[in-house]
């Protein structure tokens, strides 16, 4: 089923929405869920849902894509159950060492509520994504959106992994210049 | 900003970027990177390498014999003979069995050659391997001629051994060869021919003139090489010298280096007269000018008479006297010819 029939079934308040998207991009949503959770169990109920927030979403949302926005959903879910998990935060895993790695970017200071753009900021993310070439960008992402591990990335890209780790390394000092040169205090 | 936001925040960017590289499966790439610097790096051996090559080129191998200088006894037999010389035949092949001469049965030699019929025959067959076969024995000058000898291996028998060039040897030709001289003939392989073992020779000879080195340059048939014997005499072989052999035999086996160390032999003056005597003190001397052994007086030194010899044996009549010189003649003169 296409992308776009899924959307009118969710639009159309069609129960089946849940079952097709679930067929389409249930793999997809596990997998993004699995690279941020250890436990298949709590990766498995965040795709549940995942689907459960489409429905309750759409409408009034209309997502030009539905696999990118079921993606996002089960990303943000998996890293609130990860954060929710506070010995497992501290413990490990890729969210922990994607953090780790983070911290070069920002300051780590408190952000006033309301002083930060949120718009401007993604914007900013996405014009420094935009002028990045194809593969280092999809590193980037593979890294920091996906969460993938280090030999991942270096089994996906073909590259050595102290390659990938230098590599997100120059991203990251790129991205900290970036963002201040766009007038982000990070 | 915390870095917790900030992963939520990448979490929001152009949905398109994130689909991209959820799709994306990187490819191998080819690492020009990688190849260009191995080639280099193989650049700069093969070069390094030529340059080492240049400055020190590689050098002919050769045995190290200990000793053997170039004596040349009178009474030797030297398997290579002129023509003068009744016991040899063409291409130095020895026949043997000199007069006056004891052989292995004990007989004694009488005629030259007079317990070898089976070498006459091989000799015979030998000249018509030459005459037929269109061989200069001089110059042997057919390809397929690697040298032939007289094997004395299956003694009393021996046999003419012909030596054929690999590539050439074939059962017509060795039937051909049977066919002039008839059967009895041995064939051996070959990898070098006569002609050019010969031609190597002319090349090497003048190498080693003006070096100073006393050498013998030869074929040897029954080696299939060319042979070159250096009498070191305290000297080593130079490296240039090896390094031009080397060019000439790069397979390493068609010339055989043989370095005899040691001195020549040479006569001086000490070899002919001997060291000089000790002085002797007569007062110091322990044994008695003479004893008495079984009834016989025995002499020591110089008490002795003139006519008598250490131990007491009396010299016969028109015999020389032990260390003194013939008249005429040096002492220890068995080195030296007489005149």
């Amino acid at each position: 089923m296409e992308d776009n029939q899924i959307i009118a079934l969710f639009l159309a308040r069609d129960e089946d929405a849940i079952q097709a998207a679930q067929r389409q991009y249930g793999a997809y949503c596990a997998a993004i869920a699995n690279g941020i959770l250890d436990d298949p169990g709590a990766a498995e109920e965040c795709v549940n849902d995942t689907w459960l927030k489409c429905w309750q979403s759409i409408p009034p949302q209309r997502p030009r894509s539905l696999k990118g926005y079921a993606g996002r959903i089960v990303r943000n879910l998996a890293l609130s159950v990860r954060r929710a998990d506070s010995a497992q935060k501290r413990g490990g895993g890729q969210v922990q060492l994607a953090l780790d790695e983070l911290s070069e970017v920002v300051s780590g200071g408190e952000t006033p509520e309301g002083a930060l753009d949120r718009q401007a900021f993604r914007a900013a993310l996405d014009g420094f994504l935009a002028n990045l070439p194809e593969e280092r960008r999809n590193l980037f992402l593979r890294r920091y959106w996906y969460l993938d591990s280090v030999e991942q990335l270096a089994k996906r890209f073909c590259m050595s992994k102290t390659q990938v780790t230098t590599t997100l390394h120059r991203l990251r000092v790129k991205l900290r210049a970036h963002l201040e040169q766009e007038g982000f205090e990070v | 900003m915390k870095n917790h936001e900030l992963l939520d925040m990448i979490g929001d960017v152009n949905e398109d970027y994130v689909l991209e590289a959820g799709n994306n499966v990187g490819k191998p790439r080819f690492r020009w990177k990688t190849l260009a610097a191995c080639a280099a790096c193989a650049a700069l051996v093969l070069g390094a390498y030529s340059v080492y090559r240049a400055a020190h080129p590689p050098l002919h191998g050769y045995t190290v014999l200990e000793g053997g200088g170039m004596t040349t006894l009178e009474d030797v037999k030297a398997p290579a003979g002129g023509e003068s010389d009744p016991n040899t035949i063409p291409g130095g092949a020895y026949v043997g069995g000199d007069k006056g001469e004891t052989g292995i049965d004990g007989t004694e030699y009488t005629v030259p050659g007079q317990d070898a019929p089976g070498q006459e025959k091989a000799a015979a067959q030998y000249d018509a391997l030459m005459k037929n076969g269109g061989i200069n024995a001089a110059a042997p000058n057919q390809d397929w001629y690697g040298g032939a000898w007289i094997d004395n291996s299956f003694y009393p028998e021996t046999r003419l051994t012909v030596a054929i060039v690999d590539g050439f040897r074939t059962p017509e030709l060795e039937a051909k060869i049977t066919g002039w001289c008839g059967d009895g003939v041995v064939f051996q392989s070959a990898k070098y021919s006569h002609a050019y073992l010969d031609g190597l020779m002319e090349q090497v000879a003048p190498l080693l003139d003006g070096t100073g080195l006393s050498c013998g340059v030869g074929v040897d048939v029954m080696a299939n090489c060319l042979g070159v014997d250096l009498y070191s005499n305290g000297q080593t072989i130079p490296d240039s010298i090896l390094a031009q052999l080397a060019k000439l035999d790069p397979a390493g086996d068609a010339i055989r280096v043989r370095l005899f160390t040691g001195k020549l032999d040479t006569l001086t003056d000490d070899m002919v007269k001997g060291p000089a005597p000790a002085p002797v003190d007569p007062e110091a001397r322990a044994t008695p000018a003479t004893t008495v052994d079984g009834g016989e007086t025995v002499y020591h030194g110089e008490d002795a008479p003139a006519d008598a010899v250490p131990g007491g044996a009396q010299p016969q009549d028109g015999a020389q006297k032990c260390g003194e010189p013939e008249e005429g003649k040096l002492a220890h003169y068995d080195l030296l010819p007489d005149d």
